[in-house]
């Protein structure tokens, strides 16, 4: 259910980034897919995904980034509460 | 060492073969290979070429980041032959003019995905494990050599003309640049190394990233194919803790953001080229890479791979580094330079002008596809014009200006804009005109603007990947109805750019 919500607006987020208000995702779609994918689109999404969700991913955790879903578990991962 | 009789450039690979079997020489796709292993099979392949009695002095090889390939590389060296790295990611109809070019009769290519290639001869390398040869007793390279070139290896570079350049590099001036780094200049490479090699084989940093470490003994660790590039080639630094990296300056911006999180503590020596590199880059990656020797080298294919070099420091760098572009430093013994201005006359000390370049590093120009102009008579000496603008410090240190015309260098690629322009006007019959733009933190990028309605779009785009490599794609193509112009009849570039802005 959070994976969806976050999913919803992750795909808000990616509209405004690929100009594509159509732009539709599913959490396993590779971003290498979007035509425009390049080293230097992958750095500006997850600037601009770290400055929407207000997060700092760390570099082990954005080198692993493929597609919207691993995005997701991120975000859901950040929202748990720390162990205690 | 005379340059007369030289040997392969593979032959100190296999001292280092006979004297640590046992030490990992390539890392690639996950898997390791000693040297034992990596010999066997070179000598597999080399086998091949001798059964068949090849007596090409040119050998095509064609593949990307699998040990076959690699391996091919170093059995055509051991052979005795110039070898010639086509990539299977580009255009079928490239790969076929640079095989007419090289006059290549012959192609090593692993795997069954080798296509027919203006009917070359295609020899497959995939070798299962259990079927390569046991190395004999005794091998020796002067044992081995079936030919004997004076060439090393034969690249292509971008040409404005629509076809790519071929660019014979010699054996004597891969040589003298190995020399400078193992011998002359007191680097203190150890067998212990992890090299670094992010480059394609047809690409020249590959010859620095691959033959350096075999030769002293270290091990070669290749970055996968495929993937966001910055982050493979961060990842691989950081599992497999390197130790020696050439890279172009264009890895730091990527990396930059990620400061607070990562850190090669493990880095001794940075060679950075291939792009200028800008002052307050070299002080960002300084401090990832806390205890490197950062060196900037200078070089084009046709000054085989680097000669000039530049070791920075932060502190005095800050006075040399002229428009914030760290200096490109002095030339390697044995290489001799000259600036000029337009008309070709020498410019008095300290002006700017065209870096020209001789000496034993020039590419073998005499049977490559080079116009006249392009060379420069000097003194009873051959200079090449490399189209880059510097000029001498009071350190005698070069500091670089950037182009006197459209080449671009982007992720490290040296790309003719005049030849994405000309297939672009050639696929569509109308005006079309190629930016190289930077946007942020030195990154580039290339926009394309053609004359005509977007509706051939699709068409457009997948012709011309049948034209072009991948590097030389345009991250975007604007359509318009009418390329501005200013006041001269130029393109107004400006006007382009604020379309690209906007």
């Amino acid at each position: 259910m959070e994976e969806e919500k976050i999913l919803k607006e992750l795909e808000q987020v990616l509209r405004i980034f690929f100009r594509n208000n159509q732009l539709s995702i599913k959490a396993e779609t590779p971003f290498t897919e979007f035509s425009q994918w390049d080293s230097m689109a992958h750095l500006e999404l997850i600037t601009t995904v770290e400055k929407h969700f207000k997060t700092r991913f760390h570099f082990s955790e954005a080198a692993a980034i493929k597609c919207a879903g691993d995005i997701a578990k991120l975000l859901i991962d950040r929202m748990k509460p720390p162990k205690k | 060492m005379g340059f007369e009789t030289l040997p392969p450039l593979a032959a100190r690979f296999l001292e280092n073969f006979l004297k640590n079997p046992a030490r990992t020489a390539l890392y690639i796709r996950g898997e390791k290979f000693s040297y034992k292993e990596l010999m066997a099979r070179v000598y597999s392949i080399y086998i091949i070429l001798k059964t068949k009695k090849i007596t090409a002095s040119r050998i095509g090889i064609y593949g990307g980041d699998d040990a076959e390939t690699y391996a091919s590389v170093l059995a055509v060296s051991l052979y005795g032959a110039s070898y010639v790295p086509l990539n299977p990611g580009n255009p079928a109809a490239r790969t076929e003019e640079m095989i007419k070019q090289s006059g290549i009769d012959c192609i090593l290519a692993s795997g069954s995905g080798a296509p027919r290639l203006n009917g070359a001869r295609i020899i497959n390398t995939s070798i299962p494990e259990k079927k390569t040869l046991s190395l004999p007793l005794h091998l020796s390279w002067e044992g081995m050599e079936r030919v004997n070139t004076s060439e090393a290896y034969l690249l292509f570079t971008s040409g404005t003309s629509g076809t790519p350049k071929a660019v014979p590099v010699l054996k004597q001036g891969v040589y003298n640049l190995f020399q400078y780094f193992l011998e002359r200049e007191g680097y203190d490479f150890k067998n212990t190394d992890r090299w670094l090699q992010m480059y394609d084989l047809t690409f020249d940093g590959s010859v620095f990233s691959l033959f350096l470490p075999l030769m002293t003994g270290a091990s070669c660790y290749v970055v996968p194919a495929g993937g966001v590039k910055y982050i493979e080639i961060a990842s691989l630094m950081e599992s497999q803790k390197i130790t020696v990296a050439l890279m172009p300056p264009s890895v730091i911006p990527y990396l930059e953001p990620y400061r607070d999180t990562i850190k090669f503590p493990h880095l001794r020596y940075s060679f950075l080229g291939g792009e200028s590199l800008l002052y307050r880059s070299a002080c960002q990656w300084q401090k990832l890479t806390p205890r490197a020797k950062i060196i900037n080298l200078y070089g084009l294919t046709e000054t085989t791979i680097a000669c000039t070099a530049y070791l920075f420091d932060k502190k005095t760098a800050v006075a040399e580094s002229a428009k914030g572009i760290v200096p490109i430093g002095k030339p390697f013994h044995g290489v001799k330079y000259c600036i000029v201005d337009s008309r070709g006359k020498s410019v008095i000390k300290g002006v700017k002008g065209e870096l020209c370049i001789s000496g034993v590093q020039l590419f073998n120009f005499s049977s490559g596809g080079i116009s006249s102009k392009q060379l420069l008579k000097r003194g009873g000496s051959i200079f090449y014009k490399t189209g880059d603008i510097v000029r001498e410090n009071r350190n005698k240190n070069l500091e670089f200006y950037g182009r006197k015309d459209r080449q671009v260098k982007v992720n490290g690629y040296r790309i003719e804009l005049g030849e994405i322009d000309f297939y672009l006007r050639e696929i569509t019959g109308s005006q079309a005109v190629t930016l190289c733009v930077e946007k942020g933190k030195g990154v580039k990028r290339l926009y394309s603007f053609i004359e005509g309605s977007a509706r051939q779009k699709d068409r457009i785009k997948a012709e011309l990947f049948k034209k072009l490599p991948g590097h030389m794609q345009p991250y975007s193509i604007t359509y318009m109805g009418k390329i501005p112009l200013n006041r001269n009849g130029k393109t107004d570039t400006g006007k382009l750019l604020a379309m690209i802005q906007r």
